[in-house]
């Protein structure tokens, strides 16, 4: 006598039940949405991506033309102290992205880089912008101790967030670079930004 | 050429011919549920899950303008997942999967969120050898062919076959041995 089990174990088809459960499981999953910006910083980082302009210059040609002249009629004023205007002292702007940092909406990727962009291009019209650099995803903590030098790359996991870009601006006082950076639309995305006067060494 | 197929290749013709993030947003976005979900199954982690998709478009991408569209671009994508999950598992020392009782897994983890029936199949699939687990899921989830397995996975059609057989086997085991209960009574005491 056949035993049932035995049989159905060593049946090379699928029963119905089988054939029907296999059937009912989702062809499609949708990934985690940080995901995608991580395959692009990826694929940028490998050089398989022409990269748009850095985000806080701008969208359009024409942006990025009043960001030039601007720049260039902001260095032509200086003194000797490069960039920062006779009057006032640079500061550096540190973006964090925390737990809570709100992206840009995967059907519009590009929202932050106008965000961005747009404060750059009123904050220069009156002087203020001086640069500023997206950093990478990705980088490392280096501790040195008495056993040597420590190399952390568990940069992300920082419980003070991650730097994801920094700004330098000319201000006139510590109160006009408070109010510069105030305006940046970071904060407004539940970002933080850490403003720090420049004490140049010379 | 079908309309998908089409479809595919006007957006890979347009990333390549830009390069241009946009135009990869567009690619990822309809190609990527497809390829998870298969990753999803074939890595049964998360964060493994994860690293392999970003991987297999790194990898994609930098063959993509070599790609002669002998086969449609998810099968390509496919075949470039597993050769990068086989890699991965050579370096880890061929380990088995994570658990699928993780703690670490996501609350809103697609996995958990069907019904019981599906995640004890989700979870026996899991549970799978390796060899056994592709087969299974390019043949009976993925619907391709002996010989199209064979192509994938480098293997003889025959030897996908009675993979297939021994996947099923085991497969079924699982999904009708009963539940085990925890050492001790209900507190695990």
């Amino acid at each position: 006598m056949i035993d049932e089990n035995e049989n159905n174990h060593n049946n090379t088809e699928l029963t119905v039940e089988e054939r029907r459960r296999l059937d009912a499981l989702s062809r499609e999953m949708t990934p985690p949405p940080e995901l995608e910006d991580q395959t692009i910083q990826t694929l940028a980082r490998s050089g398989l991506l022409a990269r748009r302009p850095r985000w806080w210059v701008g969208m359009s040609a024409l942006v990025a033309s009043v960001l030039i002249f601007l720049t260039g009629f902001t260095l032509g004023a200086q003194t000797d102290r490069s960039g920062v205007a006779p009057s006032g002292r640079q500061y550096v702007l540190f973006l964090y992205e925390e737990a809570g940092f709100e992206k840009a909406p995967p059907d519009d990727p590009d929202q932050r880089v106008r965000e961005y962009g747009q404060w750059v291009t009123e904050i220069g019209e009156t002087g203020h912008f001086a640069g500023g650099e997206r950093l990478a995803d990705y980088g490392w903590v280096l501790v040195g101790s008495d056993d040597g030098i420590g190399v952390d790359q568990r940069l992300l996991e920082a419980p003070e967030g991650v730097v994801s870009g920094y700004f330098l601006i000319n201000a006139a006082s510590d109160d006009d670079a408070l109010a510069i950076a105030e305006s940046h639309p970071h904060l407004r995305r539940g970002g933080r930004i850490a403003l720090r006067a420049i004490d140049p060494i010379s | 050429m079908d309309p998908a197929s089409q479809d595919d290749r006007s957006l890979v013709d347009a990333f390549l011919k830009t390069r241009s993030e946009r135009a990869f947003r567009t690619l990822y976005r309809r190609c990527t549920p497809r390829l998870y979900a298969f990753a999803r199954r074939l890595a049964g982690d998360e964060q493994e899950t994860d690293e392999l998709v970003q991987e297999t478009w790194v990898r994609a991408v930098d063959s993509l303008p070599r790609f002669r569209w002998q086969s449609t671009l998810r099968t390509w994508l496919i075949g470039i997942a597993i050769n990068c999950y086989r890699q991965s598992t050579r370096r880890r020392g061929n380990l088995q999967l994570v658990d699928s009782d993780d703690p670490l897994m996501r609350a809103d983890d697609p996995v958990l969120h069907a019904t019981a029936e599906h995640v004890d199949l989700e979870r026996a699939i899991a549970k799978l050898p390796n060899g056994y687990r592709q087969v299974l899921l390019l043949h009976d989830v993925e619907g391709y062919t002996h010989q199209e397995i064979g192509d994938l996975l480098g293997i003889d059609p025959g030897t996908s076959k009675s993979q297939l057989f021994r996947a099923r086997r085991a497969m079924r085991a699982m999904l009708t041995e009963p539940p085990t209960r925890k050492a001790g009574g209900e507190n695990g005491l």
